[in-house]
């Protein structure tokens, strides 16, 4: 037998070998054969690199104390944005007091005619003279 | 085996050295089925600490296999899940080296091989990485992987030999092997 291919050596070594009988020839072949057993070396070195990645995560804390994993974290923050939801949205109006708004007029205060002065009667809060509201109305009419 | 179950009851129970033996056993090969699964350093951490945590708080029925494919199996379901959970969000691949060169890799993985490692398997596609790490990181028997899987046995081992020999190809343009 010729000497082990590199895909049957990889093959061999993984154990996806199709047949037993595959396996028996290569396994009597490198028997007798050290450079193919050298190379097989290689070959179970490099699947053993790809298989052995042991990257070193943060320590972890022990459990019973408090634990918080990004799923709950997930969930307080989502019940806290509700919960600021509900408090703007329902909350926060009823708390605040609800008066009539203050309006500012939007028109100009008036002042009597120049013709109405001292001799007319002031008739009510505002302070202009009938006289003048009369005019106003004698005016529209 | 029933030592280590043992050491996993006590752990349960509160025991605080049986809770460090049982993660300095256990933590870097869980780390390493979540980093590549999700392809990212800190969904991988959260993934082990939760996988510890679900276990630690599994009421245990039987002592049926060993506590390693216990726990991997939690960290794979898990990890499967964050990954298809980042994919819809578009989250970017951390592990996928910057402009710069440098990766968050760099925090938890010291060996400079071991880094590209982790890129050709990450350069896989879904199909075969999975077989990849259930059979490495996770310790299943190829009839297992099939089972777990629902594939025939025959494709298991196929994409298994594919996905070893694009990782050795990758590494060896990479001068790494």
């Amino acid at each position: 037998m010729s000497h082990v291919d590199e895909d049957r050596l990889l093959a061999y070594v993984l154990e996806v070998l199709e047949r037993n009988s595959d396996r028996d020839e290569i396994a009597g072949h490198l028997a007798g054969c050290a450079e193919c057993r050298a190379r097989l070396e290689r070959v179970r070195g490099e699947v053993d690199l790809i298989g052995n990645v042991r990257p070193c995560g943060q320590v972890l804390r022990i459990p019973g104390r408090q634990v918080r994993t990004w799923r709950m974290y997930a969930v307080v923050r989502a019940a806290a944005m509700v919960a600021l939801g509900v408090f703007i949205g329902f909350g926060a109006s009823s708390l605040l007091h609800r008066g009539p708004a203050a309006v500012v007029p939007p028109y100009a205060v008036l002042s009597p005619p120049a013709d109405c002065s001292s001799g007319c009667a002031v008739t009510d809060v505002t302070g202009v003279p009938l006289e003048y509201y009369k005019g106003l109305i004698g005016k529209q009419g | 085996m029933s030592s280590e179950w043992d050491c996993f009851a006590r752990a349960q129970r509160g025991d605080e050295l049986s809770w460090r033996v049982l993660v300095g056993l256990h933590r870097e090969r869980l780390t390493a089925i979540a980093l590549l699964v999700t392809g990212s350093v800190s969904a991988a951490e959260d993934v082990v600490q939760e996988t510890f945590l679900r276990a630690i708080r599994t009421k245990i029925k039987h002592r049926r296999g060993t506590v390693n494919g216990f726990l991997g199996t939690i960290a794979y379901r898990l990890a499967v899940k964050e990954a298809s959970r980042a994919k819809k969000h578009g989250d970017l691949d951390e592990v996928l080296p910057a402009d710069d060169g440098r990766t968050v890799l760099d925090r938890i993985v010291k060996d400079e091989r071991e880094r590209f490692v982790i890129e050709a398997i990450r350069a896989l596609d879904d199909k075969h990485r999975e077989v990849l790490v259930l059979r490495f990181y996770g310790g299943y028997s190829y009839e297992e992987i099939a089972d777990f899987l629902q594939v025939a046995v025959g494709t298991v081992k196929s994409r298994m030999f594919s996905a070893v020999k694009s990782c050795r190809e990758r590494l060896q343009e990479r001068g790494v092997i």
